[in-house]
């Protein structure tokens, strides 16, 4: 081949440097390099932290792919899914954004969320379809960074950084109760319970509430909760009605509370609410179970405490002051060995007392030590009308035996105790029902039974039985009233008055004798019109007694409890007793001296008659003697013309005038002496006596002789006329003869008053009849009792009625007829 | 083979004294600067060929780590969001039964990119040393070069997949980091392979070559 032979070149190349020949391309894969590495290192750098949840089931949760989400922004992803050593829990390894990192600290929780039905909703939808993811709660301040957590089943009410207040309640039935359920305050949902767990003695279901800020500020130890589950039916007066509060807590339950009263302590750690069952109970509790409030004190009781119980209330004055804690029973020394006592134990809320809310135990024990020196006790007493409940009341009793506070050492101090009222209360209709309430009906119709009997002994009581023999005796001493000797005797001493007025007409027309044994006889009848009042209102005293019985006693029978518990025994032996009492008050009324007097008064009137009457008896004698005298004077001035003639006439007259007539006189005046100084009896005496005595005056010798003498003296005087016919000694005896006519004209004028006394004494004899007959037959008297006792049937008719309709539907005593 | 080299040198421009121009391939005279058709500077031997070659070289296989660590999609769908790596793509489809698709992914994701890299070395190696090349060589360069711009199939797809599937809620895609870096990893290495003389090929040492 032809060698075209080119040029001689010169083509050695220059020897270059390595760094010269570098080319720039060169810095594109440094660049590439970098920026990997950059990325690499961004990567490295923001893969943020690892820490490691553990859960009990991680059902859903994909490594890789499931996200942390922190107020549903996800802030991490799960980079591995493993279990535990054990395999007991499934850990789930996640990386967290640096930058909230520093946030997840002791406090943080986890849990998976997963789409959940259930009765409050629909949550968690959204995991559906993107899967589920892990939600973390934390607070908002950074804290020391944690690795290990532990995550929860459910999402916890009380998240971290979520103002509030976590709570816990404790109640005997968890069934209506349930996780989610709402907390209301007011109707408004201001919280949730999480889920319902035993109690470690699993007597008690205990659920924690998570109360939403700012409703927890209302919680105080005043807050009780109750529960609203379910619906609540209810018929009442108002109509039938149906009550619940939400569909959601008439499916999952609900919780709702309320203060009782404001100013509660607050809530100490640790506190436990009860959850009532309802709002009456919760009301009803108002005091806390438990030591934290109240003062501890205890009761023994001698009777049963049937019907007590834990948390039965504590009242003083019907105001609740604190609760019964618990019953139990203890064997205590006493004076026949040991005995089985019981002992309830009470908390005192010092506060309900009325003592400063700062007082504490010692402050409120010095309260009672001094509260049961004057008088306060505990008893029992029945908790409302239809029930048997018991309840513990305090009451400050007057006439209670003294007690003191009893300080045991490391016990409760010990409150004295009374019997209780529930056996003799007063009988009211609530006790009448309450009783019924408690007893069988048996028991009631036994005790209805028993009532009969106890009427029937009534019936039989001697002191019923006492009653028509007291008025009876009543009507005796009314007829001994009337009977009285001294009344008895007014007609005959009025007799012997008239006895006496006869002979003394005159005298007593003129000293006012008639009328004023007319007043006397006036006095009288008002005395015997007394006494018909008396008898009238006899009657109506037995009147109110058939009253008492037709009325009051079918209400005291009404009120079946008194009745049969003391009726029998008290009630109507004190009425009849009574009753007795009064009719023997009024009999002795009628025995007493002020009545009885009366007779005496009357004799009394008739004594001063008779002293009027013996006064004029006496004035009257003067008198007549005095006009005696003057005729005999003017006799005597005859006799002594006379005796001019006729010395022996003179001489039987000086004997008259000496020795006769001043022996009469003197005779009268002791009678009149005699009759002022001497007292009825003795006056009717001396009256007699004085007749007689003037009868005996009248039929003396003297007197007798005196005609006699008179005759001899006229027989002188005849025969002095005769020898001195002309001495006008005749015209003198015959002035002497009429004034005597005159006399016994002025008696025979006096005589004809006596009808006139005769038919007041007729008047008097009549209207002493009348006030006799009005107590014999057919008397109002004897009407009124009769009636009375009438009434006294018919009450027991009606007593005995009642008893055979309550017999017959003893559902009225309960309903009312 | 190595006898048929040494009886048969292949006459280069260069040893005919000629400059061919790159672009339009005018020859010229050895010495000639500029191409008068094209106005390309006419260089017989690009001296830093080689070192543009290694240094996207090296820039490609640099940024094909992250493509394939991160991931290509992000897949979203219903709310659930899923990423994929290249090959954990393809895996993906393997376990759905696309295993045509998953060969396909596979190929152009993994096996042309990595053989780019190894050919392009292996080229650049052989120049580096010396050893003349034969025409065999120059084959594979042209496939090389041909076939590289077909990695960017899954660049498109994705670029496709991130454009329509945009459903919100329902679906949607986006692409991840290995997208871009996967990108550039094609691009770096097409620069490459575009970066090499393949006039080098033939040019042996002159020591070897006699």
């Amino acid at each position: 081949m032809s060698d075209p032979t080119p040029a001689d070149m010169n083509v050695s190349q220059p020897r270059k440097s390595i760094l010269r020949n570098l080319s720039f391309v060169w810095l594109v894969p440094i660049l590439a390099l970098a920026v990997s590495l950059g990325i690499a290192w961004q990567n490295f750098s923001d893969r943020g932290t690892l820490i490691e949840i553990s859960f009990g089931n991680a059902s859903g949760v994909v490594a890789g792919e499931t996200t942390l989400r922190y107020r549903d922004v996800v802030v991490g992803t799960a980079e591995d899914v493993r279990f535990t050593d054990d395999l007991g829990r499934v850990l789930v390894d996640v990386r967290v954004d640096n930058d909230v990192a520093p946030f997840i600290d002791d406090e943080a929780v986890f849990w998976v969320v997963r789409p959940e039905v259930s009765a409050r909703g629909i949550s968690g939808l959204s995991t559906v379809l993107s899967g589920v993811y892990i939600e973390g709660a934390w607070d908002n301040a950074p804290g020391a960074v944690t690795q290990q957590f532990e995550g929860a089943d459910t999402p916890p009410l009380n998240q971290p950084g979520r103002p509030g207040r976590r709570i816990t309640l404790a109640t005997d039935d968890g069934t209506t109760i349930s996780y989610g359920s709402p907390v209301l305050f007011r109707g408004v949902e201001v919280g949730r319970l999480e889920t319902p767990r035993l109690s470690a003695d699993g007597r008690t279901v205990l659920v924690d509430a998570f109360i939403d800020a700012p409703h927890d500020q209302r919680l105080s130890q005043a807050t009780r909760f109750w529960d609203t589950s379910g619906f609540e039916l209810s018929f009442g007066a108002s109509g039938f009605s149906v009550d619940f509060d939400s569909l959601a807590s008439l499916v999952t339950g609900g919780v709702v509370f309320d203060n009782l009263y404001d100013d509660g302590e607050p809530l100490t750690p640790g506190y436990v609410f009860t959850l009532y069952e309802d709002e009456d109970e919760a009301r009803r509790n108002r005091l806390v179970r438990g030591p934290a409030r109240g003062v501890a004190f205890s009761i023994l009781f001698d009777e049963s405490v049937n019907g007590l119980e834990a948390g039965d209330d504590v009242t003083y004055q019907g105001l609740d002051v604190g609760v019964v804690t618990g019953l139990r029973s203890q064997v205590l020394e006493g004076a026949f060995g040991p005995e089985l006592s019981l002992i309830v134990d009470v908390a005192i809320d010092p506060q309900r007392m009325g003592l400063p809310p700062e007082a504490a135990g010692p402050e409120t024990i010095d309260f009672f030590r001094f509260a049961v020196d004057t008088g306060m006790r505990a008893r029992l007493a029945t908790e409302s009308l239809l029930s048997s409940d018991l309840r513990v009341e305090l009451v400050v009793l007057d006439s209670a035996p003294t007690a003191r506070l009893r300080e045991i050492d490391g016990e409760a101090p010990r409150l004295p105790s009374v019997e209780s009222n529930l056996s003799d209360f007063t009988a009211t209709a609530e006790g009448v029902l309450e009783r019924i309430n408690a007893l069988p009906i048996e028991e009631v119709m036994q005790q209805a039974i028993s009532l009969m009997e106890a009427f029937e002994q009534l019936a039989r009581n001697e002191d019923l039985q006492r009653v028509p023999g007291s008025a009876v005796a009543l009507l005796d001493d009314t007829r001994a009233l009337v009977g009285n000797e001294a009344i008895q005797a007014i007609p005959s001493q009025i007799e012997a008055a008239v006895n006496d007025l006869t002979a003394l007409v005159a005298e007593i027309r003129e000293g006012g004798a008639v009328a004023s044994l007319n007043s006397a006889l006036a006095n009288l009848d008002d005395a015997m019109v007394g006494i018909n009042t008396a008898s009238q209102s006899a009657p109506a005293l037995a009147e109110n007694l058939a009253k008492l019985t037709e009325e009051d006693i079918p209400a005291v029978l009404a009120e079946l409890q008194g009745v049969a518990q003391t009726a029998q025994e008290l009630k109507l032996d004190e009425l009849v007793a009574s009753a007795t009492a009064t009719l023997n008050r009024v009999d002795a009324l009628i025995a007493q001296e002020a009545v009885q007097g009366i007779p005496a008064a009357v004799t009394a009137a008739i004594e001063d008659v008779r002293t009027i009457v013996a006064d004029v008896q006496a004035e009257g004698a003067v008198q007549a003697l005095g006009s005696s005298m003057r005729n005999l004077d003017r006799a005597m001035a005859d006799i002594s013309v006379a005796s001019q003639d006729a010395p022996a006439l003179t001489a039987n007259l000086r004997q008259i005038t000496e020795s006769d007539i001043p022996e009469l006189l003197t005779e009268l005046e002791a009678v009149a002496t005699t009759a002022k100084e001497l007292e009825l009896q003795a006056l009717v005496d001396s009256a007699t006596s004085t007749l007689n005595r003037v009868d005996a005056l009248v039929g003396s010798q003297d007197t007798l002789e005196l005609p006699g003498t008179i005759n001899d003296a006229l027989t002188e005087m005849r025969l002095a006329l005769a020898e001195l016919r002309d001495g006008g000694v005749v015209e003198n005896l015959n002035a002497t003869l009429q004034s005597a006519s005159d006399a016994a004209g002025s008696v025979a004028e006096s005589v004809e008053d006596l009808p006139q006394l005769t038919a007041r004494l007729e008047r008097l004899v009549a209207e002493t009849e009348a006030v006799v007959s009005s107590y014999g037959a057919r008397s109002d008297f004897n009407t009124q009792t009769l009636s009375a006792l009438r009434e006294v049937q018919n009450a027991a008719k009606s007593i005995s009625e009642l008893a055979r309709a309550i017999e017959r539907s003893p559902n009225s005593l309960i309903f009312g007829r | 083979m190595a006898n048929a080299e040494r009886t048969q040198p292949v006459l280069t421009a260069r040893g005919a004294g000629l400059v061919g121009c790159a672009e339009c391939g005018h020859v010229y005279p050895l010495n000639t600067k500029a191409c008068t058709v094209c106005g390309s500077r006419l260089v017989s031997r690009d001296a830093a060929s080689l070192q543009r070659v290694w240094a996207w070289l090296f820039a490609g296989m640099v940024v094909y780590i992250p493509a394939n660590v991160y991931p290509m999609l992000r897949t979203t769908t219903f709310g659930k969001t899923s990423e994929s790596t290249i090959v954990g793509g393809v895996f993906e489809l393997m376990e759905h039964g696309s295993y045509g698709i998953a060969f396909i992914v596979f190929f152009a994701s993994v096996i042309i990119p990595v053989s780019k890299f190894i050919a392009i070395a292996y080229l650049a190696w052989r120049v580096q040393r010396g050893k003349p090349g034969t025409s065999s060589h120059f084959h594979l360069y042209e496939v090389v070069e041909f076939i590289g711009r077909w990695s960017m199939i899954d660049v498109f797809v994705v670029a496709i997949l991130s454009a329509l599937v945009q459903l919100n809620f329902v679906a949607s895609i986006h692409p991840g980091i290995a997208a871009v870096s996967f990108a550039l990893s094609v691009a770096f290495t097409m620069v490459s392979a575009n970066s090499f003389d393949p006039r080098l090929i033939w040019d042996a040492p002159e020591g070897q070559k006699v």
